[in-house]
């Protein structure tokens, strides 16, 4: 419980510190969810139940249709702007 | 029915995109929320449903409030789809391919219409309609994630503009922010308690006194859906957004996932506030302070039209949040009344300004949203006068001013704020509705009384509303005004709801 809260926090961290690409901020939330997923496992594993398993995959699922969206529009704004960079 | 009818038109956007045309989808899609809607209202029977039918293992309840919230979703997101096929209709020239077309004539760019337009909205239906009957934390993550991932897709649909994908990066990046922390919230839920549904943490919430560790969590999963309805400590990403996008995308955007994400919030808390707990309350309280108080003195130095609308919506959630703070009985029902009334407007204020844009646009103004700035509108009273006079109702309606429907909205939260005693918050409500009354009358003074300069007199405007788009104003129009005549239909149904939800 203690690794994924570090985890999450990690991942807040680098998605409100990060002032270079928007890359970095989608690896970030990739962290958090994935940090949430070790949490619900590792819970569900210490009850015995089920349940948070396949919480835990969807919850995969989601981060990975998350991921697709987030890099899909990306690309669309790559392709205007040339950069992605966070300007000021 | 909305399943059903997604996975059709998958298959048919897949197959048929080039015979059918995008337009022909778009009625489709009316046709098919029409109809969904019409098969929620034939099941509302409140003996029987009475306090709720669990379905799919209990992983979806539903109660006489998901089906009346589910037909009015259903009816709003016909209009809003309404409202899109109008805004990109060219005149009398048939758009065949859909995606590709563009037309350059001599009138101007309009925007195309896509075919996929309809179906990202039936998947956002489908997620609110599934999110406000979610009683299980794994549905309301799995319907929370349907719902804005279709409304991300939406905000950027139009890939070829810079502002709309700029507006849906950003969307984007702070939605699933939001939704992260829904999800670490509902994960400590499980981690402490090993409950998913919310039936078993309502017991467990019930039988302990305090328990800050639930209590946290279910915190933390309100500060995702405030969030994404845009109360006021996160709402920074709402006036970009909105301003970014598309007009018609943002007539979506702004209605549709807050009718759904504050039901949602209502029967959340249902389940999880209890009497002994105020941390909800103190939560709510501080947000809809601030949305009220941000939301009108944000709004007051805008100059484009769309922030000025985001903030306006800033501010009615702040009413929207008092209201579901007080929790009482007649708070309750001013909330769902506020609710419905607020969208409706909502849906009317853009129905006009795609007019305006659409009669506007001869001037070579930007394809995506016509109407930016509210100098465009200057002096549109001496064109056309009854869309001045309708959109002048409608701001009178936000502002609150007597006759119209919004006055009893908000008459009825303070009123119950009173009644509740939060004298202070009532005040506040009160100052700040008079406050956003300025930014709503500056606008109506730029329409009715600035000159109107006529910059370019070679082109005729022959162009005239289409009757879809100019019969929906004129109703909700009327019925803006018509409605302290007849209050009792729409009062009654409010109040009904609300006691199904007090007294099963």
């Amino acid at each position: 419980m203690n690794l994924s809260m570090v985890l999450f926090l990690i991942g807040i961290l680098g998605f409100i510190l990060n002032r270079k690409n928007i890359i970095l901020m989608l690896i970030s939330i990739e962290i958090m969810l994935l940090a949430v997923t070790l949490l619900i496992i590792l819970s569900s594993f210490s009850f015995d139940d089920i349940l948070g398993q396949t919480y835990g995959i969807y919850v995969i699922a989601i981060a990975g249709a998350e991921s697709a969206i987030g890099l899909g529009i990306l690309v669309a704004y790559y392709r205007l702007r040339g950069s992605i960079a966070i300007k000021s | 029915m909305v399943l059903f009818s997604v996975l059709t038109m998958i298959v048919a956007i897949a197959l048929f995109s080039l015979r059918i045309s995008a337009i022909n989808f778009n009625r489709i899609a009316i046709i098919v929320l029409i109809y969904s809607g019409f098969l929620a209202y034939n099941t509302i029977y409140t003996d029987l449903v009475g306090s709720g039918i669990g379905v799919f293992s209990g992983l979806f309840q539903i109660t006489a409030i998901t089906q009346s919230i589910d037909v009015f979703i259903c009816l709003i997101g016909a209009l809003v789809l309404l409202l899109g096929e109008n805004s990109t209709i060219g005149t009398g020239t048939s758009l065949k391919d859909g995606v590709t077309v563009k037309q350059s004539s001599m009138i101007g760019k309009y925007l195309p219409v896509l075919a996929e337009y309809p179906l990202i909205v039936l998947f956002s239906v489908l997620g609110m309609s599934s999110l406000i009957s979610s009683s299980d934390l794994v549905s309301m993550f799995l319907s929370i994630e349907l719902q804005s991932f279709a409304v991300y897709i939406l905000a950027t649909i139009y890939r070829d503009s810079e502002s709309a994908t700029a507006a849906g990066l950003k969307y984007f990046l702070l939605g699933s922010l939001s939704s992260a922390f829904i999800l670490l919230g509902s994960s400590l839920i499980y981690g402490f308690t090993g409950l998913t549904s919310f039936e078993g943490l309502y017991m467990l919430c019930s039988t302990t006194t305090s328990n800050h560790a639930i209590e946290i969590s279910v915190l933390l999963i309100v500060v995702g859906l405030l969030f994404k309805v845009s109360a006021a400590p996160f709402h920074n990403w709402a006036p970009d957004v909105y301003d970014g996008v598309p007009t018609m995308v943002m007539s979506w955007l702004v209605t549709m996932p807050k009718i759904s994400l504050l039901v949602f919030i209502l029967e959340f808390q249902g389940f999880t506030q209890l009497s002994n707990w105020s941390s909800w309350t103190y939560l709510l309280l501080i947000s809809s302070l601030l949305s009220l108080m941000i939301g009108t003195i944000g709004g007051l130095s805008q100059y484009r039209i769309k922030r000025l609308l985001a903030y306006s919506t800033i501010s009615h959630v702040g009413f929207l949040l008092l209201a579901l703070a007080i929790n009482s009985e007649e708070s309750i029902e001013s909330f769902l009344f506020y609710l419905i009334q607020y969208s409706l407007t909502n849906v009317n204020v853009f129905f006009i300004l795609i007019a305006f844009g659409y009669l506007l646009h001869s001037r070579g103004l930007a394809p995506y949203s016509p109407v930016q700035f509210i100098n465009q509108l200057k002096g549109q009273f001496q064109m056309n006068p009854l869309l001045g006079i309708s959109l002048a109702i409608c701001l009178f309606s936000m502002a609150g001013i007597p006759p119209l429907v919004g006055f009893f909205g908000k008459q009825m939260v303070l009123y119950s704020a009173v009644h509740n005693g939060n004298f202070f918050l009532a005040l506040v409500a009160i100052l700040t509705s008079v406050v956003s009354a300025a930014y709503y009358l500056r606008v109506i003074k730029v329409i009715h009384f600035d000159p109107y300069t006529v910059t370019d007199t070679n082109v005729v405007n022959k162009e005239t509303v289409t009757t879809s788009s100019s019969l929906v104003i004129a109703t909700l129009t009327l019925l803006l005004i018509f409605f302290i005549f007849n209050p009792t239909p729409l009062l009654n149904s409010a109040h009904l709801i609300t006691l199904s939800l007090f007294y099963w």
